[in-house]
């Protein structure tokens, strides 16, 4: 049959063997687009922590033809940093939105910083995305939270605690955190998380601009496409910044006083959000999947209506460093034709500490339905790498030996079956040895002839 | 050489013409072969084929047991108990013999050449069958007659693997052997007719037509007072056995004691007990006490028997008539409540002319031999009369029953012939009519003219039944040769017609066609084979293939790949599921595509070649059956123009453009006439200029001809966009902004149902 691993699973296995040093399942080749290559410097702090999570980075420009990122159907890079939205690209450029777009869906990852001039090019791409940018030279406001070191008096530099994102992309960041830039609102398509959020009192406009309605703004948003790829945008650059990461925070607290810290957030923020884009965390595998009769191990392409099978998955989650156990308890397994026919939560087993993953295993009693059904775990949780596992099995009716005999309710048949062998020959006997000979038996026949 | 006394000249004769005939029937149904090759032919039998393969390899128990997981994905298929398992296991026992036997022959040739074998064994019992209605002569009459009726060879030319090639075989033997106990009174023949009825329930559902066929007889029999203990013994006997075995096939299972079809057989069954215990009180009482009785014991049992069916029906226990049963009776109905019955072409009513394009000349001789029947009206030829009369309306209402009608058309037929043969040929009576007789008949010696000749057979046969003496034959010498003449004449034709009516009509297989180049040289045209072929070579194992029910045995057994829907159509819902997906939208099909794993979409499309049989042409069908469904997603006005007429062109409503079907046979059909306007030949309409966007599927195949268009269906987009704004996306379109909303909202939906 065929089980379908996540594209990611078995891509990341030959990588990682191929390219043993990368902390990254995906790889270590990191291509950094700017604007002007000159400005690489602004944000070395950031680069240098990828350096030091053993990634090799290219420094380009989207004009740049010589650098080519998908050459004879392979990926020459294996994540994207953008940080070039002033640049016009031609359609047919080497970094257009199509190539970049075939990018991901050939499991690149992108990381993307904006700016409020960000040109009509990257919000086009930012649309296939179903991330809508905000209205050129808007940007994003709040009088009530930004950093007063920082701030030049047009409240545009905020500071922000309002991660909203999922646990596995970015989890807790102990500081604040700075941004200034371009708010973006995401579409309701479930590939989408949202990451960073403004808080309470912000607004977007053009500067000077503060009659526009109030809400929380997206700032940071995350995809995953469906084979894994991840994509992240960032409505700031500065957010990448040496300023910003350097800098200390201060800002009116809402009780009136001084909130300070020592350094902002952005740091752990920006290693975090780069961690899960480029698949160094978060990444689910299936290590292995099967299902066997109860009592035997040998995998069958066909089983029987309730047959009692057990099913095992073996999953396990990457840190960065290597592959560890995955605990969950909403791991579901479907019996599908159709429909769902039997949906049932997967328990995790108790295996040896040694294993790296973690065990979950059901036993079930199948339907008694006959059918092709797939025995499917179809785990997507925000953040986590997908994972669908599909075995495909046909159900067979009982075989012709295989009913129940000797039914208690079959009995009456038994007996009329036996009465009737039992009554047949007592009356063929009788038939043979009281009614005489056969020349009586004709004169009996003649003459009730004769009588008619 | 040593003289043969006369009964063994006959013998030997007809023993030399039986195997002529069985020869003729033989060979004239291998123009298939000669014309094109030894393929199975059409859509059911490769079902048959591919069973009888499995049969063979994996034995008999494997085949009883089969649940096949590749037809009706994702329902399955119970085949061991859903299919008539008489022909698969012939061939199989047949191909087991020869291979004991050590003659190495492929399981393809038994079964292509099986139903012509058949065809021989049909001639012969039909001979025998006819034996017994008059005599040899008429006997082997009927059996040249059956071994080359067009009638018959429809369903049994070479590689025509069906069920009805055994069955016409089975069908006469069954009615021989019936024929025979019921003149005999033998428990024995019936209990071989019962035996025959079993092999024929196992072949052929069809076999119904004999469970109610013999009933009926044996009341008409009742009715007329004949109800004897011949009637009583054969009757009893081939019930008892026959259903008892009957129900040892798998499909048919309780059937005959629970489905109205054959209730006949069980109420006749009653009905001879209550005869024959009514004939036993009446041998043991007086006259009068005999009369009350009777007068009681009818009513009651007149009351009990309405009342418990009635009830038993009311319950449910007995199973109402099928929708197939009540087609038979109103041939209006399947078209309004089953329009999957009604779809089928062999399931409409016959036009007129089909009757004499499959009898010819026997269509007129068989009211003759029906009258000649009733002349002599014994038990047998009581049975002949209700035969024709049963099966002349039936083939009246369906194209496929023509199938039981030819048989007795060509006894009936047979025996007219044989009688006028019987008659002009009779050199004998020139004894005869030198005795005195009554009538003033002096002509018989003298020269006269036909009209006088006729007037004296007219005269002969309204004295036949009085006495034989008073027999007149046809001594004038004129009128023997222009009637005989003529009746050669007619048989030439007769011969004639048939041969030409096979070669043509009936011999071609179906998934390979022929035309003809200018120069006159036969031009093959074998696309279906080529894009099943292709198929098989070029598509994942257990890729789904999506196409209308009508090549769902073909793609199994040709393509060997798992398909939605099949010719075996148990599912009125999985049809409709698949036709909903044929005249949806793109979004709406791919949805049901999705739903249910299909990998490829296979569509026949004539528009190219003028092939006719296409699916557009088939569309109408697949959006009723739809719409009996889904009446609130499919609707069948939607379809036509608003001047109600069915176009392709320019003018087709938008419901039938958007449709994936027409969208999937039409998708870069301009492409191939360049500047010219693209014609459709089949419709004679000129399409529009640009080709139908199609957006969820890409074109994965296109046979030569374009009689085959074979799509699969792509995957979700990797970003969960809709698939158009991906082709938009790929052509360079920008989007526009104020979409948006709304987009995402269709986004989200698309995502919702696909997860």
């Amino acid at each position: 049959m065929r089980p379908i691993f996540s594209i990611l699973a078995s891509a990341a296995v030959l990588l990682s063997a191929t390219l043993s040093e990368a902390k990254s399942l995906t790889g270590n080749r990191v291509l950094v687009l700017l604007d002007d290559l000159n400005s690489a410097g602004e944000y070395s702090k950031f680069w240098s922590s990828l350096e030091d999570r053993e990634y090799k980075i290219n420094y380009s420009t989207p004009q740049n033809q010589s650098d080519v990122l998908i050459a004879m159907a392979k990926r020459n890079y294996d994540h994207v940093v953008h940080f070039a939205p002033h640049s016009k690209v031609a359609q047919d450029s080497q970094f257009s939105n199509r190539a970049l777009i075939k990018f991901v869906d050939m499991g690149g990852n992108l990381l993307i910083g904006l700016t409020p001039n960000t040109q009509d090019a990257m919000r086009d791409l930012l649309r296939e995305f179903d991330i809508e940018l905000d209205t050129r030279n808007h940007r994003v406001f709040d009088d009530s939270s930004y950093d007063e070191g920082l701030d030049a008096g047009a409240f545009d530099t905020l500071v922000t605690e309002n991660i909203v994102s999922p646990k596995p992309i970015v989890g807790e960041v102990n500081a604040p955190i700075l941004f200034r830039g371009v708010g973006h609102q995401v579409g309701s398509i479930p590939l989408l998380n949202r990451v960073l959020a403004t808080e309470g009192n912000a607004f977007s406009g053009e500067v000077g601009d503060s009659s526009r309605e109030k809400g929380a703004i997206d700032l940071v948003s995350s995809l995953q496409a469906r084979n894994n790829a991840r994509v992240s945008v960032a409505g700031s650059l500065d957010l990448f910044s040496n300023i910003f990461i350097d800098s200390p925070v201060s800002r009116k607290s809402k009780s009136g006083g001084v909130e300070k810290f020592a350094r902002s957030g952005n740091k752990e923020f920006t290693d975090e959000l780069s961690r899960w884009t480029f698949q160094e965390k978060s990444v689910l595998k299936v290590f292995d999947h099967r299902h066997h009769k109860e009592g035997e191990t040998q995998k069958l392409e066909t089983y029987r209506i309730k047959d009692n099978i057990t099913y095992t998955i073996e999953i396990a989650e990457y840190d960065g460093e290597k592959w560890t156990p995955y605990h969950a308890s909403d791991v579901q397994l479907e019996v599908i034709m159709l429909d769902p026919y039997i949906r049932t939560t997967l328990d995790e087993a108790h295996i040896a500490p040694e294993h790296h993953y973690a065990r979950y295993k059901s036993h079930l009693t199948l339907p008694d339905v006959y059918g092709v059904f797939t025995f499917k775990v179809n785990y997507k949780r925000p953040g986590l790498t997908y994972l669908t596992v599909e075995d495909v099995v046909a159900i067979r009716p009982f075989r012709h030996d295989e009913y129940p005999r000797f039914l208690s309710a079959a009995y009456p048949y038994y007996v009329s079956v036996g009465s009737m062998i039992v009554g047949f020959l007592v009356f063929s006997g009788t038939w043979l040895f009281t009614w005489g000979s056969r020349e009586e038996a004709k004169v009996v026949v003649q003459s009730k002839v004769s009588k008619k | 050489m040593a003289k043969l006394d006369a009964s063994n000249q006959q013998a030997l004769l007809k023993t030399v013409i039986l195997g002529l005939i069985a020869g003729a029937a033989f060979s004239s149904r291998l123009f298939s072969i000669v014309r094109y090759e030894s393929v199975i032919h059409e859509f059911d039998p490769w079902f048959n084929y591919r069973t009888t393969q499995m049969l063979v390899k994996d034995g008999f128990y494997e085949f009883w047991n089969w649940f096949d997981p590749r037809a009706w994905y994702p329902l399955g298929r119970v085949v061991g108990g859903t299919v008539y398992p008489g022909l698969m296991v012939t061939s199989a026992i047949i191909h087991n013999v020869l291979h004991y036997l050590h003659f190495p022959v492929d399981i393809r040739n038994v079964c292509v050449l099986l139903a012509p074998v058949f065809s021989g064994a049909t001639a012969y019992a039909t001979y025998l069958l006819t034996c017994e209605i008059k005599d040899s002569s008429a006997g082997l009459l009927a059996a040249a007659f059956i071994g080359i009726a067009p009638g018959y060879i429809s369903r049994s030319v070479a590689g025509s693997y069906d069920n009805e090639g055994i069955a016409i075989f089975l069908l006469m033997f069954t009615f021989y052997l019936w024929i025979k106990a019921l003149k005999l009174g033998s428990a024995l023949w019936a209990a071989a007719a019962a035996f025959f009825y079993f092999y024929m329930v196992a072949a052929w559902g069809g076999y119904v037509f004999i469970i109610n066929l013999i009933p009926l007889h044996v009341l008409v029999l009742m009715g007329m007072g004949r109800f004897s203990t011949r009637v009583y013994v054969s009757y009893s006997t081939f019930y008892i056995l026959g259903t008892l075995m009957s129900m040892q096939i798998p499909f048919v299972g309780f059937q005959p004691t629970r489905t109205s079809e054959h209730m006949a057989a069980l109420g006749v069954f009653g009905l001879c007990q209550i005869l024959a215990f009514v004939e036993l009180v009446r041998s043991h009482v007086q006259e009068r006490q005999f009369q009350t009785l009777l007068r009681i014991f009818v009513v009651l049992i007149f009351v009990v028997g309405v009342v418990g069916l009635t009830a038993l029906t009311m319950t449910g226990f007995i199973a109402p008539w099928t929708g197939r049963f009540y087609s038979l009776w109103d041939t209006g109905y399947a078209k309004i409540h089953i329009p999957i019955i009604a779809s089928v072409s062999e399931h409409q009513p016959t036009a007129w002319p089909s009757f004499f394009f499959d009898l010819e000349m026997l269509i007129f001789l068989f009211p003759a031999g029906v009258y000649l029947c009733f002349r002599q009206l014994r038990d047998e030829h009581v049975f002949i009369i209700v035969y024709s009369v049963f099966a002349s309306y039936f083939a009246g209402v369906m194209v496929r029953l023509m199938l039981t009608l030819t048989p007795v058309v060509c006894i009936s037929a047979a025996v007219a012939l044989s009688t006028i043969l019987d008659t002009y040929l009779d050199f004998n009576t020139a004894e005869s009519t030198t005795e005195p007789s009554g009538q003033p008949s002096a002509s018989t010696e003298t020269p006269r003219s036909k009209h006088a000749s006729a007037a004296a057979k007219a005269a002969a046969t309204k004295d036949a039944d009085s006495t034989k003496e008073k027999y007149f034959g046809i001594l004038n010498f004129d009128s023997r040769t222009i009637v005989l003449t003529n009746f050669v004449i007619f048989l030439v034709i007769f011969v004639w017609h048939c041969t030409w009516v096979t070669s043509n009509a009936y011999s071609s297989p179906s998934i390979v066609l022929a035309s003809r180049n200018p120069d006159g040289s036969q031009h093959i045209i074998d696309d279906f084979r080529e894009s099943y072929n292709w198929l098989r070579q070029n598509t994942k194992e257990d890729a789904k293939i999506m196409s209308w029910w009508d090549y769902g045995y073909q793609i199994s057994g040709m393509a060997d790949r798992p398909t939605l829907v099949d010719n075996n159509t148990w599912n009125n819902t999985h049809i409709a599921t698949v036709g909903r997906a044929m005249s949806s939208n793109e979004e709406d099909a791919y949805e049901i595509m999705k739903q249910h794993d299909v990998d490829y979409v296979l569509i026949i499309f004539g528009g190219l070649l003028g092939y006719s049989g296409d699916d557009i042409n088939k569309y109408l069908w697949m959006i009723r059956i739809a719409e009996g469904v889904w009446p609130d997603k499919i609707k069948e006005s939607n379809y036509f123009t608003p001047t109600g007429d069915y176009r392709v062109d320019d003018k087709a409503s938008q419901t039938m453009k958007d449709s994936l079907m027409y969208k999937m046979s039409y998708y870069r059909f301009t492409e191939l006439f360049g500047p010219h306007a693209p014609v459709d030949r089949v419709r004679q309409q000129t399409l529009p200029k640009e080709s139908p966007e199609l957006n969820v599927l890409d074109e994965a195949f296109t046979s030569e001809n374009w009689i085959v268009r074979i799509y699969k269906v792509k995957d979700l987009d990797n970003l969960g966009r809709l698939h158009k704004d991906v082709a938009q996306f790929e052509a360079g379109k920008k989007k526009r902004k104020a979409q948006r909303s709304s987009k995402s909202k269709a986004r989200r939906k698309q995502r919702e149902d696909s997860d």
